[in-house]
């Protein structure tokens, strides 16, 4: 059975949404409900912190993609903290390294 | 003490005469009285009266012991002040006359008061008084008073005056004694009533010679009569008596007066307004010297609530029983039920479900059954047969492949699976065996299984008969009930509903097998000098349709195209999804040579859709001819195509691209690869690599990596290593191999 979970927490003023376990078909709608009220939000600044994930599938992909194409029409940016290597050559094969806003984690967990 | 004398006063004969009338006059007289019943006080008084008017005296006592027996009491008298009598007392002493008659039991005279023994009583001491005498009163040998008489100054008592004494003291005692004896009688008798009517008892008597029956106010009450309303006979008694227990009533009675039972019984009777109560009744016969029965006496009492509440409480104690009966039944039922679910709807065979519920029920519910299944051209077929005896199975399967079912037939399975209702045969006799098989051969068979009793139960879903199953019941000798058939119905519910899933299952997996096989190129064309090999494997059991396609097909200018793909999710929509991929590649291959451009056809494709639902494309264009042989490939977001080269290395080949159908502007580049003969080109959609359920990378390139004599070699190696223990394929995975012929 695959687990996830998602928390959030706010860290002067930037909403981060850490992401943990496999995100797929089964868990998609698990990062959806959370995600609808913060976007609702509409906060400064929002993260996707992939770096507890162990897998991603497709339907993850295109979870990610939506939520970053409803940052970009709300003239937001949605920023990602890439996963482990499994998880983020998902993202290289699909040429979405280039595409969305990677940031590494900074000292201390924050991104730089 | 002193005997009486014989001495008198000098009389005349006639005096005498007319003195001793007068006296027996008084004695009869007062004899009248106590017979009539006159009270203790109104006789001394009167006895008093008597005396002091038939004999010449001063002073007349009528006395009492008091109860203790220690002092006497003036009841009456003659020659007293009016607020003595009823008051004055003195101690009962021998030495007093009336101590001394008391104690003697007979009359005592004293002719000289003076002389001091037995003296006078101090009520008269002072008075001058002649001659005392006294007699005693009692009641049989018992004394509880006296009566004396003083005679005035010198006057004294005749033997004739003695005797008239005694014969008053003779007829006032026992008048006094029976007075107070029946008063007694009375009283106890009353005090026996209020004790009955304290404890709800009515109290009754039987006089059996005259016929009489007397009713205490409380029986009276008790039968709804108003005080004294009683009629008073054995017939009014009877009347009152419900009708259906009169004789038994009446025959407790004939046995108490002959066989000198005890009588109790309880029984009901019916009041005037027509209520019904309930009476126990206990009596006793009383008999007389002879032994014969004269009376009988007896109380009720009102048990009416009693026997209310006891038959409430049978009641409840009934329905209580049978509710935890029922409960218990009902609790095995259900968990019954919970385990044949479980049992099938753990399969997805419907063969193996009809065999577990046959199995079910020949442990539960039957001796014997039958499983029958509608064909799709409507013939009836046994599929199943279960019998609880092992000795009787050979039997019952010579009958299963014996028996023929005609699905138009009445009665029975066909009747059952036509009309979709359950039917029920408490007990088969032998003319519905008749009725029910024609063949006598058939019916010898089955009468040898003994049936009993059968219910045929239908297997409905969705409105549909899928067939029947058939509970029979042998030498069990069990009888099915309306209970049974509920449960067996509930039973065919789940046994159905099961069935029906798995034949959904078996249409579901049947579609997307052919969903897929449609996606998929019909055959793989043959192009000389180089060998193709393709695999395919869907993932989560084929339940689903999966998004993974490839593609193989000619150009007509003696180049080849290779797609492979993926799109983003399962089922119909990603299958359109997919089939508009492979469309649109070979559409804009006929015009467009860079994988690339038509990479980016797709794309564009993709967006117009507007689903937002992406795909990963690798595609590749391989023309043969010269050597090595030229691949050009463009990645759209897809895993890059691997090569083998000649001594097994294997080398990513291609630039990664953008996945298609989310972003106007992908992307895609075209990268030449050169292969030699010998040399194989494997393209791969990301569930083999899968690290979850796949293979994951690094071992995927493991298997590739060796030195490959043919393009079916490696797609064997790589079918095999998916189907090894770990591999669990949540994805689906497909692959395709071109090798250069060497």
């Amino acid at each position: 059975m695959s687990s996830f979970d998602a928390v959030v927490t706010v860290v002067r003023g930037v909403t981060r949404v850490v992401l943990r376990g496999e995100l797929d078909l089964a868990s998609v709608p698990v990062l959806e409900r959370e995600l609808a009220p913060i976007e609702e939000a509409g906060p400064a600044g929002l993260e996707l912190d992939l770096r507890g994930l162990t897998f991603i599938d497709s339907t993850g992909l295109r979870a990610i993609l939506g939520a970053d194409e409803r940052a970009r029409r709300q003239g937001r940016e949605l920023r990602v903290l890439p996963g482990p290597e499994p998880v983020h050559r998902v993202f290289r094969i699909t040429g979405l390294d280039r595409r969305l806003r990677f940031v590494e984690a900074g000292p201390g967990g924050d991104p730089s | 003490m002193l005997p009486a004398s014989e001495e008198g006063a000098t009389r005349s004969l006639e005096v005498e005469l007319a003195a001793r009338a007068s006296q027996q006059a008084a004695v009869a007289e007062l004899g009248q009285r106590a017979l009539s019943g006159a009270a203790p006080e109104e006789l001394m008084g009167k006895a008093a009266e008597l005396v002091a008017a038939n004999l010449d005296v001063e002073v007349v006592e009528v006395l009492r012991l008091s109860e203790d027996r220690s002092r006497f009491e003036l009841r009456a008298g003659y020659g007293w002040p009016p607020e003595l009598v009823g008051r004055a007392s003195f101690p009962a002493d021998e030495r007093t006359l009336a101590g001394a008659a008391a104690a003697a039991l007979g009359p005592v005279v004293v002719e000289d008061l003076r002389e001091g023994a037995p003296r006078p009583d101090p009520l008269v001491a002072g008075r001058a008084l002649g001659a005392g005498a006294a007699v005693p009163l009692r009641e049989r040998s018992q004394p509880f008073g006296a009566i004396v008489a003083y005679a005035p100054p010198h006057g004294g008592f005749s033997p004739e005056d003695l005797a008239f004494l005694r014969s008053v003291a003779v007829v006032l005692g026992p008048a006094i004694g029976r007075y107070e004896w029946e008063q007694e009688l009375r009283a106890s008798r009353r005090r026996l009533e209020l004790a009955l009517e304290a404890g709800g008892m009515g109290a009754w008597s039987w006089d059996v010679a005259t016929g009489e029956v007397r009713w205490s106010e409380r029986l009276e009450e008790q039968h709804g009569l108003a005080p004294g309303t009683f009629g008073g006979t054995f017939e009014d008694f009877q009347r009152d008596i419900h009708p259906e227990d009169r004789e038994r009533v009446v025959a407790a009675i004939r046995r108490a007066l002959e066989g000198g039972e005890e009588y109790a019984i309880e029984y009901r009777i019916v009041r005037p307004d027509g209520e019904v109560r309930w009476l126990g009744a206990r009596g006793e016969v009383v008999h007389d010297a002879m032994g014969a029965p004269i009376q009988m006496v007896g109380v009720c009492t009102d048990i009416t609530e009693r026997v209310r509440a006891e038959a409430e409480r049978d009641e409840l104690l009934a329905r209580e029983r049978k509710a935890r009966d029922e409960a218990e039944r009902a609790s095995e039922r259900l968990a019954f039920l919970a385990e044949a679910s479980e049992a099938l709807t753990a399969s997805l065979d419907p063969g193996e479900i009809l065999a577990r519920l046959a199995r079910l029920a020949v442990r539960r519910l039957a001796d014997w059954c039958t499983v029958q299944v509608v064909h799709p051209d409507g013939s009836i077929v046994v599929v199943e047969m279960a019998h609880a005896d092992p000795a009787q199975r050979g039997l019952a399967e010579e009958i299963r492949s014996r028996t023929a079912i005609d699905p138009k037939g009445s009665g029975g399975v066909a009747e059952a699976i036509r009309s979709r209702r359950p039917l029920l045969y408490p007990e088969i006799t032998d003319e519905l065996l008749r009725e029910a098989v024609h063949d006598p051969e058939q019916r010898a068979l089955l009468e040898r299984l003994a049936p009993r009793s059968a219910m045929v139960v239908p297997l409905v879903a969705r409105g549909r008969s899928l067939g029947a199953i058939s509970f029979v019941t042998a030498s069990s000798g069990r009888t099915y009930g309306p209970q049974d058939l509920a449960f067996a119905e509930e039973l065919a519910r789940r046994a159905a509903l099961a069935i029906d899933n798995a034949r959904l299952y078996q249409e579901h997996v049947d579609v997307a097998r052919t969903l897929q096989r449609s996606l998929l190129p019909p055959q793989i064309p043959d192009v000389p000098g180089v060998e193709v090999a393709t695999l395919y494997r869907p993932g989560r059991e084929g339940v689903e349709v999966g998004g993974d396609f490839y593609d193989f097909f000619s150009v007509g200018d003696g180049s080849w195209f290779v797609a492979i793909g993926d799109v983003c999710g399962k089922g119909a929509v990603a299958a359109a999804a997919t089939g508009l991929a492979r469309n649109t590649i070979r559409a804009v291959a006929m015009y467009e040579t860079s994988p690339a451009r038509i990479l980016e056809a797709l794309n564009a494709a993709i967006l117009g859709q507007g689903e937002g639902r992406f795909c990963t494309v690798a595609l590749a264009r391989f023309s043969p001819d010269g050597e090595p042989s030229r691949l050009v490939v463009a990645c759209g977001g897809h895993p890059l195509p691997l090569v083998i080269r000649r001594d097994g290395a294997v080398e990513p080949v291609g630039r990664p691209g953008t996945l298609l159908g989310v972003f106007d502007d992908p992307e895609l580049v075209d990268v030449p690869v050169g292969v030699h003969p010998g040399e194989a080109v494997v393209f791969y959609t990301d569930g083999a690599t899968d690290d979850r359920g796949g293979l994951g990378e690094r071992a995927f390139r493991r298997i590739l990596a060796a030195r490959w004599k043919a393009a079916t070699s490696i797609g064997n190696a790589i079918a095999e290593a998916l189907t090894a223990g770990a591999v669990r394929l949540t994805d689906d995975v497909a692959v395709v191999v071109l090798r250069i012929a060497p």
